[in-house]
């Protein structure tokens, strides 16, 4: 198994394009890093780069202490498996595994052994017979998990590869993909748009725009301590509620005003917003969804925080409710107890947990205090 | 040494690859395999001395045979005017590999050729039963491009253009897929997909002559040249583009108060003489760069 260094990785394309700019990541032995972020960040080209398919511009990057940068792709010891894969139609289930290792011309007894030892790890002992137009969506994405999982890589690289399945089946997926890192105790880089996949799969997520690394962290500190603005946004769905609220400092009481509402800041999170120098500036407040409460005992017990709104849109999911209204000229997003009596057009009682939120800067949208 | 029924297998394929005939031979016990092979050798004869299919196909791409000959060839090799394909072009930055070669064989069985134009290229020209949307073909393209890093790990890049419906519209598609794949690597080097269809200003610039664009840097930047700029600047103007010419947006992207990027804006007009905040003036930039770059690779 391996570890991968990435030091000071850049990209720059012969027009100018700077699609990766100062990449820096350890990644530890048997870890499941994420890089998560919207299209054209530059995630995949850093993926390509790991494998070779793309050229380095600047940077270094090392396999167990060993440096890649020129070493040919097939010679990195490492498997890729991708979104658009196809199986070869008139083979069966075991030739497709077999093929990658028919082309090295490894011998047929090793062919046998790892065609098997894969089938048996994905559950396909059954199904080496048949060809790929008898397999099931799912079924046809195991092979070509497969397919990589026979090179017995030190590293797996996976990019995006359950965007072309539908929910339930990526959702049954990831789960397997979850269950085949243990098995297989491997080194993972995962590449997804789907903030989700990213959450539920990786041990520490990359998060990227731009060609920049916004954050470097795991899944639940990325959601509760999310460096900026972008990060706060981008991690958690539905996204994370943002409103301008102008600080006021009394000694060491913060309130935020937000639209006519004047909300009590905690302690802790007032120190930060005085020492930086916020008293009496703007900053850009941010508080999660299931941090906006329409329940009667929270309000009692958080009187400097109610405010009232008018439900734009009730939205029921079955384990909870999304509530969308207009607050202080933005909407807000609520995520409540399905028992709500709240519905479409009432005006409704909220209290923020002011706990909770998390406020940042305006010019730089950079975390003031989570 | 082949056993007999090796050589008539071998001699099977050539017939089709020749012919465009596909014969299948009854199963019999006691057949004479060695007369079978002779019969097959005496009939491919007077074919070994023109072109095969594959060789075929690769001149009538090319656009390097006369009516007569396309005609000659077509009734030859079966093959009918009215009939629905489409040409991908692969390109391998570092070589074909017959290992590359395999593995589109095996993918695309019948109706399909995988024609070897050159060393850093294979065509892959599909014969389908109805026209496919673009949507598909570049999913299609998408799936060489993956197949292929997955099973060989080798860059590569899949250009294509739309299917055509008649065969005589070929030569003029595999053009169209050529000149794709060229403006493709210059305008959008980072993307393994290019579409004919999506070359957007690409299409324009790369259909100017050399001194057509040389005549426009000249008459709109004089000595300026991008490529000459500081990084910084140079990708301040590449995402004030990206970013529709909002200080705002563009800003924010770079992480740098606007006055910054005003000032950026302001020493960019004093090298260019370009203001990028008026229109004229960003669409005389923007074509400009995309000439600088399609003249970076362009050979004399």
């Amino acid at each position: 198994m391996a570890s991968i260094s990435l030091k000071n990785i850049c990209k720059v394309y012969p027009n100018g394009f700077e699609a990766v700019k100062d990449f820096n990541l350890e990644i530890k032995d048997k870890e499941f890093i994420i890089f998560v972020g919207p299209s054209g960040c530059g995630k995949s080209t850093t993926l390509r780069m790991v494998a070779g398919l793309e050229d380095i511009s600047s940077g270094d990057l090392l396999i167990d202490g060993d440096r890649m940068n020129d070493v040919e792709p097939k010679d990195r010891d490492i498997a890729m498996v991708f979104q658009n894969y196809a199986l070869y139609p008139h083979m069966t289930v075991y030739d497709n595994m077999a093929f990658g290792l028919k082309l090295r011309k490894r011998p047929k007894e090793e062919i046998d052994q790892k065609v098997r030892e894969a089938a048996s790890i994905l559950g396909l002992e059954a199904m080496l017979e048949r060809k790929p137009k008898a397999l099931s969506g799912g079924q046809r994405q195991r092979v070509a998990m497969g397919r990589a999982i026979v090179r017995n890589p030190k590293v797996f690289l996976m990019d995006e590869p359950l965007s072309n399945l539908d929910a339930k089946l990526r959702v049954q997926m990831r789960i397997e993909i979850s269950k085949l890192h243990e098995r297989l105790g491997a080194t993972i880089i995962y590449v997804t748009h789907d903030q989700t996949e990213a959450m539920t799969l990786g041990t520490r997520i990359v998060v990227m725009k731009d060609g920049i690394v916004q954050q470097i962290d795991t899944p639940h500190n990325l959601y509760m301590s999310p460096g900026n603005v972008f990060v706060a946004g981008f991690i958690g769905s539905p996204q994370m509620n943002f409103m301008d609220a102008k600080i006021e400092a009394n000694g060491d009481k913060v309130t935020a005003i937000v639209g006519d509402t004047k909300l009590a800041v905690p302690v802790s999170k007032a120190k930060s917003l005085i020492s930086g120098g916020y008293s009496g500036k703007t900053v850009l407040m941010g508080i999660r969804p299931e941090d906006i409460h329409d329940s009667q005992m929270f309000i009692d017990t958080s009187p400097n925080t109610v405010f009232d709104a008018q439900i734009r849109v009730y939205e029921l999911l079955g384990a909870e409710v999304f509530l969308y209204f207009d607050y202080a000229g933005v909407q807000l997003t609520a995520r409540v107890d399905p028992r709500t009596t709240a519905r479409m057009g009432d005006k409704v009682r909220f209290a923020f947990d002011m706990e909770k939120a998390h406020f940042f800067d305006k010019d730089t949208e950079k975390t003031i205090v989570n | 040494m082949n056993t007999m029924e090796e050589q008539k297998n071998h001699l099977l394929e050539e017939l089709t690859r020749r012919t465009g005939l596909f014969i299948v031979l009854p199963k019999e016990q006691d057949v004479d395999e060695a007369q079978i092979v002779n019969i097959l050798e005496r009939f491919l004869e007077p074919y070994r001395k023109s072109l095969d299919l594959s060789e075929f196909w690769l001149s009538f791409l090319r656009g390097n045979l006369s009516a007569e000959e396309t005609s000659k060839s077509i009734n030859r090799f079966h093959l009918k005017e009215a009939t629905t394909a489409v040409v991908f072009l692969l390109c391998f930055s570092q070589g074909v590999s017959a290992e590359a070669e395999t593995v589109l064989g095996d993918l695309f069985g019948e109706g399909s050729w995988i024609l070897h134009p050159d060393e850093n290229h294979l065509i892959l020209l599909r014969l389908l039963r109805n026209v496919v949307s673009t949507e598909k073909l570049r999913e299609e393209a998408k799936t060489l491009v993956d197949t292929l890093s997955a099973e060989i790990m080798v860059p590569v890049s899949v250009s294509f253009d739309e299917c055509v419906e008649r065969l005589s519209e070929l030569p003029d598609s595999f053009k169209k897929v050529e000149f794709a794949e060229n403006c493709g690597r210059r305008f959008s080097p980072g993307s393994q997909v290019h579409a004919y269809h999506d070359l957007g200003l690409g299409k324009l610039i790369g259909k100017l002559t050399k001194e057509d664009c040389r005549e426009y840097l000249e008459d709109h930047l004089g000595g300026f040249r991008f490529d000459a700029m500081d990084q910084e600047l140079s990708i301040t103007i590449h995402i004030f583009f990206e970013e529709g010419l909002s200080i705002a947006r563009t800003s924010r992207r770079l992480y740098v108060h606007r006055n910054t990027l005003v000032y950026r804006l302001d020493k960019f007009e004093k090298l260019s003489g370009l203001d990028l905040r008026r229109f004229d003036d960003a669409v005389t930039a923007r074509l400009a760069m995309l000439m600088e770059t399609y003249l970076e690779g362009a050979v004399d």
